[in-house]
């Protein structure tokens, strides 16, 4: 693997990782008593970025190296669900994360009194928070076991 | 100082004060609950000793992925596979999801501290087995855990009671 492929494929597990970490961030920050939106706010911002980050670097490895070297060594051994099962869904269900992030920075710096005040607008937050907490563990458990199966 | 050896000492580090800072909150839950209720100092100490858990728990991710990709990169990709590292992820998934039920008071003390408590020292103790060939399966490494807590759960409970009733009477 040539040093841009390998610079890409740290990024992108390590952006996505510290994207994992600042979604559980928020979502810790969500179920505080006294919600510190400013906090909250710059969480956001900070995951959106590196889930875009993720995704342009991922997608670059994905197209130009994965197809070509990674994929037909998973697909010869003994692990070939590692690409058609895992990959097959982690490159769909991964989609969803950078969209419902912005939405998620779009609402916290739009409606930060209604997050404040609003009991219903808060859990609706939290769940979506939640759910992409659990898409995005997910994500980085998919990438173990697909690298895992390339061998 | 080669890679390995900075990640090393990084995810040491990570481990040490999640370690650390999970015995200390018993300690200081201990204490604090004695006389029945947490005061503003007690409370203090706790909040920031949950910090100190938390970084520990981030430096642990971190190095702990520099860890596979390093595996990956290097052609040991075998190593990704072992079921301890699998049981280890669990664990560290436990002690993630713990601390949004304790945040959420949907889970009493009983049981939060001891899967805090329990799962950072059964992170500590799998991970030298981790190097080598698996010498356990991930449902061996995962039946003893459980029964780690379980027996935890009772033993840090027992510690609470005598130290509440240590309390002299004024």
């Amino acid at each position: 693997m040539s040093n841009v492929f390998a610079t890409l494929l740290i990024a992108h597990v390590i952006l996505g990782l510290i994207s994992v970490i600042l979604l559980y961030a928020l979502l810790l920050g969500l179920l505080k008593k006294e919600i510190n939106i400013d906090t909250l706010k710059r969480l956001s911002l900070f995951n959106f970025l590196a889930l875009v980050a993720s995704w342009v670097s991922g997608g670059y490895y994905y197209v130009l190296y994965y197809g070509a070297n990674v994929k037909p060594v998973i697909m010869k051994g003994a692990y070939t669900w590692a690409h058609a099962v895992i990959m097959e869904a982690k490159e769909h269900v991964f989609l969803m994360l950078p969209f419902a992030s912005l939405a998620l920075l779009v609402v916290l710096y739009l409606c930060p009194e209604d997050i404040k005040n609003n009991e219903n607008v808060k859990h609706a937050l939290v769940g979506l928070v939640a759910v992409l907490v659990i898409v995005s563990t997910l994500m980085a458990i998919s990438g173990v076991l697909i690298s895992g199966g390339a061998r | 100082m080669d890679i390995y050896s900075g990640l090393l000492i990084v995810h040491l580090i990570g481990a040490v004060l999640g370690v650390g800072g999970a015995t200390f909150i018993e300690i200081f839950l201990n204490k604090a609950l004695r006389d029945g209720t947490v005061d503003p100092t007690e409370s203090s100490f706790l909040k920031t000793t949950y910090k100190v858990v938390r970084v520990g728990l981030v430096l642990s991710l971190l190095s702990g992925f520099g860890f596979l990709l390093m595996y990956k990169l290097t052609g040991q990709t075998f190593k990704l596979y072992n079921p301890i590292l699998w049981a280890k992820m669990t664990i560290i998934i436990i002690i993630a999801v713990n601390a949004v039920m304790l945040e959420m008071r949907k889970i009493n003390l009983f049981w939060g501290s001891a899967f805090s408590f329990i799962s950072w020292y059964t992170v500590l103790i799998v991970s030298p087995f981790l190097s080598g060939a698996p010498q356990f399966s991930y449902l061996e490494v995962m039946f003893g855990y459980i029964v780690a807590v379980l027996v935890g759960a009772v033993i840090l409970d027992l510690i609470r009671k005598k130290m509440h009733n240590k309390i002299p009477n004024v």
